[in-house]
C-alpha cells in the first residue's frame, strides 16, 4: 500500500474520523476537505483513501450508508459510530500528548 | 467494550462473507462515482473530457488494485480467498490430469504403506492389550540358559502347569496370575461344522483380565478342580452372533467342540478376542486340556512350555519388585532341575509378548517402516519435483497475476492451497490404501498362523 510519505503513520485513521465526526461524508468529499484543509501540505492519494475507510468501517468505527445526494446522484455516505467517537478521543488524546511533548523537545534552548 | 465492538462488526463481517458480491458491487459503485465526481471536478478546472478522466484514474490508482486493498481489509476475506483458491486449484489439478495423478499416487502410496505397517506394529507390539486398567497387565516368561533339555510348544519361553501353579501361590507382588494355552484348535459341531480357534485357560482368566462376560459367567475354581471334568465353555461374542445367531438361550445350552459336548457358561464382552494378535473364539478350562487336545496330556508334563502367563500386579507395586519376587520363585524352581537356569522377562503386556516373536517382528518391522518412509520421503521429493517443475512452466501466470494486482502474498496463498488441496487428496487416498495394507497384512499374519507358531516350535532351548 503506498503509505502517504509526511503523514505520520496511524494520523490518517485520526484525520478521517475528525472529519466524519464533523458531518457525515462520502469519500469524494473526504478527499477534498482533507485538500482543503491542510492547504496541500498532507497529501493523501485517492488510492489510499479508500482502503482506509474500509478499513474504519471494517473496524466498527464508523459506518456506511447509501444516499441520494444533493444533485440526485446517490453515494455512500460514511457517517461515525459511538465506538468511533470513544476510538476518536483515545487517538487525539495521544497525539496531544506525543505532539506536545515532541514540541517541548524541539523548544529546548541551547544553552 | 468489546461487546459493543462485536455488535457493530459481525454484521459486517457475515455480509461480507455471504453477500460479498453485493458488496463487491457497491465498491465497484462508490468507486466509479468517485471517478465521476473527480473528472467533473477537473473538467471544471479547463482541462478536456479525456484530460480529465485520465488524471481522475491515476489519482486513484490502478482501478484494481484499489478494490483489492479494500477488499483486504475486510477481516474474512481470506475465507472467501480461500474458498477461490481451492477452487481454482481444483480446476487446475483438473486441468492437469497427469500431473495429478502422479503426485496424489505418490503420496498416497507413501501415506497409505507407512500407515498400514505402523498401524500393524502398533497394535501387535506397543499398545497395551485392550483390558480395563491394561496398565496393570504384565507377561511373564521364562528365559532358560545353561545346558538343559526342554520340550515346549508355541515357543520356548512359555511355562508348565507346574511352574504355573508355583508362581501363582508363591508371589506376593500380583493380585492374580492367569495361565492360559494359545491357539488350541477345535471344530465345532452340531451341524454348524466350524473351525475355530480357541484357548485353554485357568479359571481365573476373566477375572484377572477384568472381562467379564456380557451374559453368563466366566469361570470359577470348580471348573478347574479336576481334569476332563468340567466341560464348560465362553464363546466369543463373534461366534455366538456368527454361529448361533446371537441364540439369546444360548447360555446354558451344549455345544460341541471336538467331539465332545460343552456347556456354554458365558458369553466374552463383545469386542474381547484374547490377548493373542490371532482372535479366539472360544475359552475353555485349562483342565479340560486332556479333552480337547486328545492323546496329550500337558498337565502333568513338568518340563513341558505351552502356557503363557499374564498377571495383574497389585496397585503400589514395582515392575522391580515384581522381578525379584517372581524370580525368587524362579530360582527355587531351577534348584530343583540340575542345570537349569531361568531368568524372567516381565513386561506390560501387549498382544505381542513372546520374546522370540518380538526378537523377529520388531526389528524386521523396523526395518520394513525405515524402507517404507524412505519411499515416503522419495515420494515427497517426487511431488515437490513435478510442483517446481510446474512452476517454471507458470512464470507468465504468476507475472500477469501481480501486474493485474494481485499480492505477493495473495500469491503464495494461491500456491500453497494448491499444494494444500494435493496433500488433502492424496492424504484421503492414502487413507484408504492404509485400510486396505492394514487388513492386508493383518489376513497375512492370521493365515500364515500355522507358520508362526511352526516357526517358533522350538524342541530346545539353549
Amino acid at each position: 500500500m503506498s503509505k502517504p510519505s509526511d503523514l505520520v503513520q496511524g494520523t490518517l485513521d485520526m484525520l478521517l474520523l475528525k472529519f466524519l465526526a464533523l458531518e457525515p461524508m462520502n469519500g469524494f468529499a473526504v478527499s477534498q476537505r482533507l485538500k482543503q484543509v491542510s492547504g496541500d501540505v498532507l497529501q493523501v492519494s485517492d488510492g489510499s483513501l479508500y482502503p482506509a475507510l474500509h478499513k474504519l468501517e471494517q473496524e466498527g468505527w464508523i459506518t456506511a450508508e447509501w444516499k441520494t445526494s444533493e444533485y440526485g446522484r446517490r453515494a455512500k455516505y460514511y457517517s461515525l459510530t459511538r465506538l468511533g467517537r470513544r476510538q476518536l478521543e483515545k487517538e487525539a488524546d495521544n497525539w496531544g500528548r506525543l505532539s506536545s511533548a515532541i514540541s517541548r523537545v524541539i523548544k529546548l534552548k541551547e544553552a | 467494550m468489546r461487546h459493543e465492538h462485536w455488535l457493530f462488526t459481525i454484521p459486517l463481517r457475515l455480509r461480507s462473507l455471504f453477500r460479498w458480491a453485493q458488496a463487491d458491487q457497491e465498491l465497484d459503485d462508490e468507486l466509479r462515482d468517485h471517478l465521476e465526481r473527480k473528472t467533473e471536478e477537473y473538467v471544471a478546472q479547463g482541462m478536456t473530457q479525456e484530460e480529465a478522466h485520465r488524471r481522475a484514474r491515476l489519482d486513484l490508482g490502478g482501478i484494481e488494485q484499489t478494490k483489492e486493498k479494500c477488499r483486504d481489509t475486510r477481516k474474512v476475506n481470506w475465507i472467501q480467498d480461500l474458498i477461490k483458491d481451492l477452487r481454482y486449484g481444483l480446476r487446475m489439478l483438473r486441468q492437469n490430469p497427469g500431473f495429478t495423478a502422479a503426485a496424489v499416487l505418490a503420496i498416497a502410496l507413501g501415506v497409505g504403506i507407512n500407515v498400514g505397517i505402523f498401524s500393524v506394529l502398533n497394535g501387535l507390539a506397543l499398545r497395551l492389550l485392550p483390558v480395563p486398567r491394561a496398565e496393570q497387565v504384565v507377561s511373564v516368561e521364562q528365559i532358560f540358559h545353561g545346558k538343559f533339555l526342554r520340550n515346549a510348544v508355541n515357543g520356548g519361553s512359555l511355562s508348565s502347569y507346574s511352574e504355573y501353579l508355583n508362581y501363582r501361590d508363591n508371589d506376593h507382588v500380583l493380585s492374580g496370575l492367569l495361565a492360559y494355552e494359545p491357539f488350541v484348535h477345535a471344530t465345532l459341531g452340531g451341524g454348524k461344522m466350524r473351525e475355530l480357534l480357541g484357548a485353554t485357560t485357568s479359571c481365573n482368566y476373566f477375572d484377572v483380565l477384568n472381562e467379564h462376560p456380557s451374559q453368563g459367567r466366566g469361570f470359577v475354581a470348580s471348573d478347574c478342580a479336576a481334569p476332563g471334568e468340567n466341560p464348560v465353555a465362553v464363546i466369543s461374542d463373534e461366534l455366538w452372533r456368527g454361529a448361533f445367531a446371537g441364540d439369546p438361550s444360548l447360555v446354558g445350552k451344549r455345544i460341541i467342540l471336538n467331539r465332545t459336548e460343552y456347556t456354554v457358561v458365558g458369553i466374552a464382552p463383545q469386542g474381547f478376542q484374547g490377548t493373542e494378535p490371532i482372535p479366539s473364539s472360544f475359552w475353555a478350562p485349562i483342565t479340560m486340556q486332556t479333552v480337547l487336545e486328545p492323546g496329550s496330556d500337558r498337565l502333568t508334563a513338568d518340563n513341558l512350555g505351552w502356557l503363557a502367563l499374564l498377571g495383574r500386579v497389585r496397585p503400589g507395586v514395582t515392575m522391580e519388585q515384581v522381578r525379584s519376587d517372581l524370580g525368587v520363585i524362579a530360582g527355587q524352581m531351577d534348584q530343583l532341575h540340575p542345570g537349569r537356569k531361568t531368568s524372567l522377562a516381565i513386561r506390560r503386556a501387549t498382544f505381542l509378548d513372546r520374546q522370540m516373536e518380538r526378537e523377529h517382528l520388531i526389528p524386521a518391522a523396523s526395518v520394513i517402516l525405515t524402507v517404507f518412509g524412505l519411499v515416503l520421503l522419495v515420494a515427497c521429493a517426487n511431488v515437490a519435483n513435478l510442483l517446481l517443475a510446474r512452476a517454471s512452466v507458470r512464470h507468465k501466470e504468476i507475472a500477469l497475476r501481480l501486474s493485474i494486482g494481485a499480492s505477493r502474498w495473495r500469491l503464495v496463498r494461491q500456491l500453497l492451497a494448491e499444494s494444500l488441496l494435493l496433500s488433502l487428496i492424496g492424504g484421503a487416498l492414502g487413507s484408504v490404501l492404509a485400510f486396505w495394507s492394514f487388513t492386508g497384512i493383518t489376513r497375512l499374519v492370521i493365515t500364515r498362523r500355522s507358520l508362526l507358531p511352526s516357526m517358533l516350535r522350538l524342541t530346545f532351548a539353549c
